[in-house]
């Protein structure tokens, strides 16, 4: 059942193909001929020659020139960058209003000048005649592409030619500042015209101090938390005879939390040392491991966490205070027990999969977790007796529970890397598996992180930059590789290439530390990439250029069928809408979500409360079913052919199978009610 | 045949006609700004030109200009908010190409870059950068332009409120100071696509002078303008040639000054009004832009001395009066070219305190509303000019000999004197409440007469004053940290009359 749900659009594209070329054209299908097509559609591809429409791609042409003459790009880069999208947006642009038009217009205007006459009449059927005007208008919007992929390729490698000389000319005359050199050098070594292929990391996390492979607890800092995940079933839980609607028995988080005195700056020496203490009592003495070299000469207040749980999202599904875990101390060898409240159990079961997470509370404290710090306890039907339910399987290694993900404090960029002495400062950890590494030589990376600063550093005359250092550790042998230092901009793209030696058999941790004091380095999971390979530039233009052509062939189709039944001017008004009638939607997104119709009723101020829920009811109807009839419009999102070219990396070969498969899977069975429109349709006497 | 022909015409004559009405509404307009005396710019051509990509743009586009324009500003703000800066500049460049005419969005975006913009950069040096693109984007305006006290103002207000007194104003400072100076030509300029300035153009030649084509006059006088009239001659630092040569670069107070002046003299003599902001707030920018600049001469002038006397120097300016006040007569040193530079800082403060006096006399003229405001930023310029002059003198004379030493010396005595009787007045004056003047003051004295007391007197009325405020019970003395100001100053001109006097 499943198996038609799920894909209940190609079930009903494949049924109007059948239906309609078994049960209404089979004699045409059996008539079938490719050199009859071919000759239609040559007759269409020479008269839009004919047409002159290729003229029309030297306007677009002198219009890309001069659009891109009045950019203000950042760099040479983005230069680049923004050239290849004003080329691919005029190519897209212009390509789709031609195919709108010529084919709109054409069943139309041959039907009112009596021309189709001469081809009804000769030994031709009406699918060839369909078929034959789509693969014409196809060639048509071919020839244009072609024409504009030239002119896109040969105008980017002047453009590409002409800055890397002023590149080098810049690089020559030494007078480049620190922060854009590394930029620069790249862009002379790599080029501005490239195709790269990007892999992520696999996971981040943020620690006080860098993890070592035989550390069984690994540690963060008071203002960071981890977080672990679990899968909770009904079967989980339900007693045994239990039946909807019923209430389910509440659960029992049970973490153990390691603790560690942290060392202390100065600040928090004096903070810990006046007026936290005060505020906060005394020492509990709680469980530590170990103690760590400590300047502290004040008593730290009692090691506290808080606990909530988060959804798949990371956004709160239960908050610290109903579970009333706010700021929960911590002793020594007692776990901590946090109870779930009965009533919401039940949200969890509907949420799937969520995680439960830890966060430090006092400071002066570094705060730990083993492999498998927190399980659930579910009551049994035996009083006093519980089921253990441990964290989700690790997606790695599904015979074991995951464990815990350490993360930073979240900032504006993401989850924050505090700058400064490495011993009072978090280190991100990126980890890689399975990169294809060369023998030898450099892996290029890219890295793109947000920036933030107190903004209360003193001034000074001299440029104070986000200092970073990089360096990997191999999985493989443990051996940490030397560092580099990096000088990143905020949410700017920054080059480094780390020795292919270090990286071992492409199973790798990067490790990131932020040296300089006020600022913040804000980490993402998409914050680093490793170049794996590169492509020719023609290449990926190349396959941009097939997925817009993929696009205007379903254009073709749409303007075809809808000229079958249409004067041309409402058909190009109404293959438009199909086309746009989707992505149109979903901009409109939550909007159109449950609650719209009282929205509406309540905006317009109807004080009768009749009215209000006809309105409210009409509303909700009418969007329900404008959502519906989206989801059988194609969804031209798919069709994104600029993105990854102009970000010089590759386009991947499923985008190419996606396109087509939007291309092909909607414009068939529009082919077919085309054909039999036009079967249907007096076109001759 | 013939009707095409006389639609033709008819086109031809509608197009003329067209043309004729458009000139003679402009001709009207430019007559209704341009009232007698008004700054006429005779540099027409350039600006025509400088607009001809957005006259181009328009053309083109036609009838989408307007639903363009709406979806840019909305895209780019959306963009800003978001941090995302990819296409952010294109889209502000198109937008003030496509609304070439509209003043309230080019300050918002010169004001959107200078500050919105450039906090959202992580390196100081491209913050500064930032900073520079939007006055380049004014100074595109400009060209576009000329003239517009909107725009000039602006200007001003970049390099006075951003590059003179943000967070980072030492870096920016500094770096104005730098690149100011003259330096070989660069190979690439800003027509090539990519270019993105670092920093600014050097103004000044070897000499220190300003380069020539920035203070060539390019609007001529009208003739129907009195004589004593001020008068925008069209040259970009016409208002810095004064102040020649700079050898340690332009502050960039200096500039605002120039700008801000340009401003001023479109208001009052070219009759423009800005549409932001209040003909007071424009008036007195002039006045406020040499103060500062002054008081950027006199950090740079306490830096040079302590340095040459190898002095640690303190974060704040305050904290460096002290360091060097009881500097021998005999002081010598091995880097004589900061004496140099603290001599060239010392003798512009004087100069440029006066002429800050005579801006704020000029606008109290116009605008009492902050009377008093301005009376103390008058008397404390004269203070500063004394003790300023006085520290010329005093470093001059170390370097003297004979008798031309001992005239610097007493020069300088004079100057300590009368900076010392300065600030003691602007304590009583602006510091002490009325009911303690009306205790310690004599019968015929009030605040507005202080300068009247003899200079003799001063020190003890304000022991006085002191003596009196130990007896209040202990409670916030709002001007305590101005008055130990002062008392750093007055401290550091007794110290020297006292080495004077020894040195005697």
């Amino acid at each position: 059942m499943s198996l038609i749900n799920d894909n209940l659009g190609w079930w009903i594209a494949g049924a109007i193909v059948v239906i309609g070329l078994v049960g209404f054209g089979l004699r045409d299908l059996l008539r079938f001929s490719p050199r009859r097509i071919w000759a239609i559609s040559s007759v269409c591809f020479a008269e839009s020659i004919r047409r002159r429409v290729l003229w029309i791609t030297p306007l677009a042409i002198l219009g890309v020139i001069i659009v891109a003459q009045l950019q203000h790009p950042i760099d040479e880069q983005d230069a680049i960058r923004q050239t290849i999208k004003f080329c691919l947006f005029a190519t897209g642009l212009l390509v789709t209003i031609v195919v709108i038009i010529l084919a709109c217009t054409n069943l139309p205007k041959e039907i009112d000048t009596r021309v189709i006459y001469t081809i009804v009449t000769k030994p031709t059927t009406r699918l060839e005649i369909i078929l034959g005007k789509v693969i014409g208008f196809a060639r048509v919007s071919a020839a244009i592409l072609i024409i504009m992929g030239l002119f896109t390729w040969g105008y980017l490698h002047l453009r590409a030619w002409n800055m890397q000389r002023y590149i080098a000319r810049q690089l020559a005359s030494g007078d480049v500042g620190p922060a854009r050199k590394p930029s620069l050098e790249h862009y002379q070594q790599s080029g501005l015209l490239q195709a790269r292929q990007l892999q992520d990391a696999d996971s981040y996390e943020i620690f006080a101090k860098l993890p070592q492979p035989s550390d069984p607890v690994r540690w963060m800092f008071s203002e960071q938390n981890f977080i672990v995940p679990f899968k909770l079933g009904l079967g989980d839980i339900a007693p045994p005879n239990w039946q909807s609607g019923q209430p389910l028995p509440p659960l029992m988080i049970l973490a153990h939390v390691y603790t560690q005195e942290a060392p202390l700056t100065d600040e928090q020496q004096e903070q810990l040392g006046g007026d936290l203490l005060r505020g906060l009592g005394t020492d509990t003495g709680g469980p530590r491991l170990s103690t760590t070299q400590s300047t502290m000469t004040a008593k730290r207040p009692a090691p506290k966490v808080a606990v909530q749980i988060l959804d798949r999202n990371g956004y709160t599904l239960l908050t610290p205070n109903i579970l009333d875990a706010t700021s929960l101390t911590l002793h020594e060898g007692q776990p901590l027990q946090i109870q779930i409240p009965a009533e919401q159990v039940m949200t969890l079961i509907n949420h799937g999969r969520f995680f439960v997470s830890i966060a430090g509370g006092a400071p002066g404290w570094l705060y730990g977790a083993d492999s498998n710090p927190v399980i659930l306890l579910a009551p049994t039907a035996q009083a006093g007796q519980f089921n253990q339910i441990p964290p989700a399987p690790d997606p790695r290694n599904p015979n074991r529970p995951t464990p815990p993900i350490f993360e930073g404090r979240g900032g504006t960029h993401g989850q924050q890397l505090r700058g400064g002495p490495a011993e009072h400062n978090p280190v991100g950890v990126y980890r890689f598996h399975n990169v294809p590494v060369p023998a030898s030589g450099q892996v290029p990376f890219e890295m793109r992180v947000g920036i933030e600063r107190t903004g209360n550093e003193l001034s000074t005359s001299t440029d104070d930059l986000t200092r970073l250092s990089i360096s990997v550790r191999n999985l493989k042998t443990g051996v940490i590789g030397q560092p580099i230092a990096v000088t990143p901009e905020s949410l700017r793209p920054t080059y480094f290439s780390l020795p292919a030696g270090d990286l071992g058999d492409g199973n790798f941790e990067l490790i990131l530390r932020n040296h300089t004091n006020g600022h913040w380095v804000g980490l993402q999971a998409n914050s680093v990439f490793v170049v794996t390979s590169h492509q020719p530039f023609i290449a990926n233009l190349s396959k941009s250029l097939l997925i817009l052509w993929l696009m205007t062939l379903l254009v073709i189709i749409i303007a075809i069928l809808c000229s079958t039944f249409l004067s041309w001017p409402i058909a190009v008004v109404l293959t438009i809408v199909l086309l746009l009638g989707r992505w149109g939607v979903m901009q409109l997104g939550d909007s159109l979500g449950s609650g719209i119709g009282n929205q509406i009723a309540t905006d317009f101020g109807f004080s009768d409360p009749s009215q209000a829920k006809v309105v409210s009811s009409s509303v909700e109807a009418l969007t329900k079913a404008l959502t519906a009839i989206s989801h059988v419009l194609p969804d031209i999102s798919r069709f994104s052919a600029t993105e990854d070219v102009e970000r010089g990396v590759m386009v991947p070969t499923a985008r190419l199978y996606e396109s087509g498969a939007v291309a092909f899977g909607f414009g068939l069975p529009m082919i077919v009610l085309a054909y039999i429109f036009l079967k249907n349709k007096e076109v001759a006497p | 045949m013939r009707g095409r022909t006389s639609i033709i015409v008819l086109l031809i004559v509608s197009l003329l006609a067209t043309g004729a009405t458009s000139q003679f509404a402009f001709n009207r307009r430019q007559a209704a700004i341009h009232r007698p005396g008004q700054l006429a710019s005779s540099d027409t051509g350039a600006a025509s030109l400088a607009g001809m990509n957005s006259y181009a743009l328009a053309l083109l586009l036609g009838g989408l200009r307007g639903p363009l324009v709406m979806m840019l500003w909305s895209s780019s703000e959306a963009q800003k908010n978001e941090k995302n800066l990819e296409d952010f500049d294109t889209k502000v460049e198109w937008i003030r190409l496509l609304q070439p005419e509209f003043d309230t969005v080019h300050i918002f975006q010169i004001w959107n870059k200078a500050y919105n913009i450039s906090v959202q950069m992580a390196s100081l040096a491209n913050k500064y950068a930032t900073i520079l693109d939007a006055l380049d984007y004014a100074r595109k305006i400009d060209r576009q332009k000329p003239n517009d006290i909107n725009i000039v103002e602006a200007i001003g207000q970049i390099y006075f409120d951003k590059l003179g007194n943000s967070a980072e104003k030492d870096y920016y400072q500094q770096r104005v100071r730098d690149e100011t100076q003259w330096r070989p030509p660069e190979r690439s300029h800003p027509g090539d696509i990519g270019w993105r300035r670092t920093r600014l153009d050097p103004i000044l030649d070897q000499k220190g002078y300003l380069l020539s084509e920035l203070v060539k006059p390019r609007i001529d006088r009208p003739s129907n303008l009195p004589a004593d009239s001020e008068w925008n001659n069209g040259a970009e630092y016409q208002y810095l040639q004064p102040y020649q040569p700079f050898p340690y670069g332009v502050s960039t107070f200096a500039i605002a000054y120039n700008y801000y002046k340009q401003a001023q003299v479109l208001q009052t003599v070219g009759k423009q009004r800005h549409i932001q902001l209040s003909s007071m707030v424009v008036d007195s920018r002039p006045a406020l832009a040499l103060e500062s600049w002054g008081r950027d001469e006199w950090t740079r002038g306490r830096q040079a001395e302590l340095k040459a006397f190898d002095k640690n120097i303190p974060a704040e300016r305050l904290d460096m009066e002290m360091a060097t006040a009881s500097l021998p007569l005999n002081a010598t040193t091995d880097q004589p070219e900061l004496i140099d530079a603290a001599l060239y800082s010392y003798q512009l403060i004087p100069r440029l305190c006066h002429d800050s006096i005579a801006e704020f006399r000029r606008h109290l003229l116009s605008y009492s509303t902050n009377f008093w405001t301005y009376m103390s930023h008058i008397d404390e310029l004269q203070a500063i000019a004394d003790l300023t002059q006085a520290d010329h003198d005093y470093l001059a004379a170390l370097r003297a000999t004979g008798k031309e030493r001992e005239q610097l010396l007493q020069s300088a005595g004079h100057s300590y004197a009368a900076a010392v009787a300065g600030y003691r007045r602007i304590i009583l004056k602006y510091y002490v409440d009325q009911p303690i003047l009306d205790q310690i003051l004599p019968n015929d004295i009030t605040k507005e007469t202080v300068d009247k007391i003899p200079a003799g007197q001063l020190q003890s009325l304000l022991y006085q004053v002191q003596r009196i405020l130990q007896a209040r019970p202990p409670g916030i003395n709002p001007h305590t940290e101005d008055v130990a100001e002062y008392h750093s100053y007055i401290d550091r001109g007794n110290l020297r009359l006292a080495q004077i006097t020894a040195g005697h």
